[in-house]
């Protein structure tokens, strides 16, 4: 081997994120800058980067890499990475797709769809051929690569593992001798992280950790629209992650009086089961969606409805039944994740709770059928104040607070829009 | 800024609590105060310290120090979450608490009272069966104790131990004591031994032993109130006639020291 690959900058430009990777660090105790990758990494997970899909498009994507030559007799090289290549499918493999294909025809769409955002390839593509030069000491500096081939773009929110085969030769038209293997786990997103993400400074807490990355960008995997990703992120924290509504006081866990959110004890959480436990309120509910759907470039704030309304029956978190919660079948307040400036007509998400879809969500106390609703992109209220109590029936607008409360005095109307709550923010807890 | 429609919230949410009844108000005869707060590691054996973490700043300016324990045979399943915040003063313990409970969902809680329980100067419960989280307030310090673990614990038990810790009641302590380890050994000075009605007296308590490891200081006494004045403390005189003043000193491993001074109040 006569060229040795010793590092890559994906995020070479720290005060840009247009052309080159984005800020991030691993979690509250360790930071990442780059070289993402230097020589003796050897597993993806070691080698971290993240990318703004909304902020690289139309550009070209550079990454800089540097090299040492062993043989003092090279000065220059043509350098270039490709994909891994292909592995080989047994017959017997296709003989099956064929007969699922014949079976299912719109297997073949699918097919072409993971042809299209090319699945099975690198989702940055390949590193374009370049000519690198050798100082006398025998390194290069650090050298700017194109990439080209990519599917960062097509293939939305994701994260993507990804190997990067490097080749050599010292004359164009000459054949490629590969050199080095290199690993890399990447993150694409939509935009650049919202608050309580921040860019700039840089190294700083705020900055997007890949701890959350690393899980939203399963969550919303595919996705490519704000909605559809916030939608996906609150279905995933109400039901997959194990948490229950803390039916003894409504009381939060992950956030703290400071306003903070204790976002490495709830990736303690996620990680082992232990952290601050699986019961949870609104406020750890909204603050969870916010913090991560905002990492993949939503642009959602932890917003309250206040206060002290009477409930309908709803289906908390975690729970199989139809009830409310407390022993005055009222919420003092209620936080979800919001949308726009967290007005009355702005949507709303919210993975805390299920209310009841059908056209009379006001039946007596766990009497009434009820259609569960996961609450994503639906208005806080298509009515306007003040609201004539009682609200007839059938009841068939897709109107949040109205399934949420009940259809008395003390309920629809007590809950209004009041916005985030004061030291937030704006909603946008400060991770810790 | 608070908003008017806050602090209207805020005196309806007092209302429902029943604060006008409970409101800087103490149980018993001692007045008493707690600085430097800390559970002792083995006070709630066999569950044992996960973590500890003091927040020099938190609610009203207080310190506040958080634990998890753990049960060693279910350490996932069987764990404690122990807020304790540490106010300048009764009254402000009280604020406190109302500003804890502002942050549940629920609009009330049940009092402990109604629970056939007594803790604290003014205790609350959890909705439901099983008493799994409960807030109370005991002098200077408002605790906040609930079950975190998958397996759900009523926690008003080790509410009632720490709220005799609180108390100033060291049985416990004495039981537990380590042979080997260190007393605390403290030095405690007042400015006078004897005061006006409503006059001060301070009172410095300081490491005897400079290499000594941060200990708890509680302050009880009859006949007034203690506060906190910068790294000291002053007794209030307010009621005309003999008061003994008692410092007990506790370090993380349960080692207890105690002073008594008589005082008068002329």
């Amino acid at each position: 081997m006569s060229i040795k690959l010793l590092a890559i900058k994906f995020n070479h430009d720290p005060n840009s994120h247009h052309q080159d990777a984005l800020n991030i660090r691993r979690n509250a105790s360790e930071e990442i800058q780059a070289p993402e990758w230097v020589r003796g990494m050897s597993q993806p997970e070691d080698s971290l980067a993240a990318y703004a899909l909304k902020e690289i498009t139309g550009n070209v994507i550079t990454i800089q890499a540097k090299f040492e030559r062993l043989d003092p007799l090279i000065n220059q090289v043509y350098i270039q990475a490709t994909n891994p290549p292909p592995k080989l499918l047994p017959q017997s493999f296709w003989k099956w797709l064929q007969q699922i294909i014949e079976k299912y025809p719109w297997v073949k769409y699918f097919l072409l769809w993971l042809w299209f955002i090319g699945y099975g390839k690198n989702v940055m593509g390949e590193v374009k051929d370049t000519l690198v030069t050798f100082d006398p000491s025998g390194e290069s500096e650090y050298v700017p690569f194109e990439l080209q081939y990519h599917f960062l773009l097509k293939r939305g929110i994701g994260r993507h593992p990804m190997e990067w085969h490097w080749q050599y030769r010292l004359q164009p038209n000459t054949p490629w001798t590969s050199f080095d293997i290199s690993k890399h786990l990447i993150f694409t997103v939509l935009q650049v992280p919202t608050g309580p993400w921040t860019q700039q400074p840089y190294p700083d807490l705020q900055n997007p950790w890949t701890e959350v990355l690393d899980r939203a960008c399963q969550w919303a995997a595919f996705q490519s629209n704000a909605t559809s990703t916030a939608g996906a992120i609150t279905q995933y924290v109400n039901e997959k992650l194990g948490l229950a509504y803390d039916t003894a006081h409504g009381a939060s866990k992950y956030t703290d009086l400071a306003n903070n959110f204790k976002l490495s004890d709830f990736l303690n959480y996620l990680k082992t089961g232990a952290g601050l436990g699986n019961i949870v309120n609104c406020t750890d509910c909204a603050t969870i969606v916010t913090t991560f759907a905002n990492a993949v470039g939503c642009d959602l704030m932890a917003s309250r409805m206040q206060w002290d309304f009477e409930l309908t029956d709803i289906k908390a978190i975690g729970s199989s039944i139809w009830d409310r919660p407390f022993a005055d079948d009222s919420f003092a307040y209620h936080e979800v994740a919001w949308t726009g400036t967290g007005g009355a007509g702005d949507p709303i998400f919210d993975a805390c709770l299920r209310v009841d879809g059908d056209d009379n969500p006001w039946g007596p106390p766990g009497g009434s059928p009820h259609s569960e609703l996961l609450p994503k992109d639906m208005p806080f209220t298509t009515l306007a104040n003040p609201v004539k109590i009682p609200l007839a029936t059938p009841f068939t607008a897709n109107s949040y607070r109205e399934r949420l409360c009940a259809n008395t005095a003390g309920g629809i109307p007590n809950c209004q829009a009041a916005g985030p709550r004061i030291g937030t923010y704006n909603g946008r807890r400060r991770v810790i | 800024m608070i908003s008017q429609a806050h602090s209207d919230h805020r005196n309806k949410v007092k209302e429902r609590y029943g604060f006008a009844a409970w409101g800087g108000k103490t149980r018993g005869p001692e007045a008493g105060l707690t600085r430097n707060f800390l559970i002792p590691w083995k006070y709630l054996s066999p569950f044992k310290v996960e973590r500890q973490e003091v927040t020099p700043v938190s609610l009203r300016e207080g310190r506040e120090v958080t634990y998890i324990f753990i049960s060693p045979e279910a350490p996932k399943d069987e764990r404690l979450l122990i807020r304790v915040w540490e106010c300048d003063g009764v009254a402000t313990a009280h604020e406190a608490l109302i500003d804890v409970v502002m942050t549940f969902m629920a609009t009330s809680l049940p009092p402990c009272s109604s629970l056939d329980l007594e803790i604290g100067d003014v205790c609350f419960g959890s909705h439901g069966n099983r008493q799994v989280a409960m807030i109370f307030a005991r002098n200077n310090l408002l605790i906040d104790i609930r079950s975190l673990g998958l397996r759900k614990l009523a926690v008003s038990s080790y509410a009632a131990k720490l709220d005799q810790l609180i108390g100033g009641d060291l049985r416990n302590f004495l039981v537990m004591e380590p042979k080997d380890s260190k007393p605390v050994s403290f030095e405690f000075q007042l400015s006078s031994d004897t005061a006006g009605v409503d006059g001060e007296i301070v009172v410095k308590v300081a490491a005897a032993d400079p290499g000594v490891k941060d200990f708890m200081v509680l302050l009880l006494g009859t006949g007034g109130t203690f506060m906190p004045r910068g790294e000291d403390f002053v007794f209030l005189a307010k009621t005309l006639g003999s008061h003994l003043l008692r410092i007990i000193a506790v370090n993380e491993e349960g080692q207890v020291a105690q002073q008594e001074r008589t005082i008068q109040v002329a």
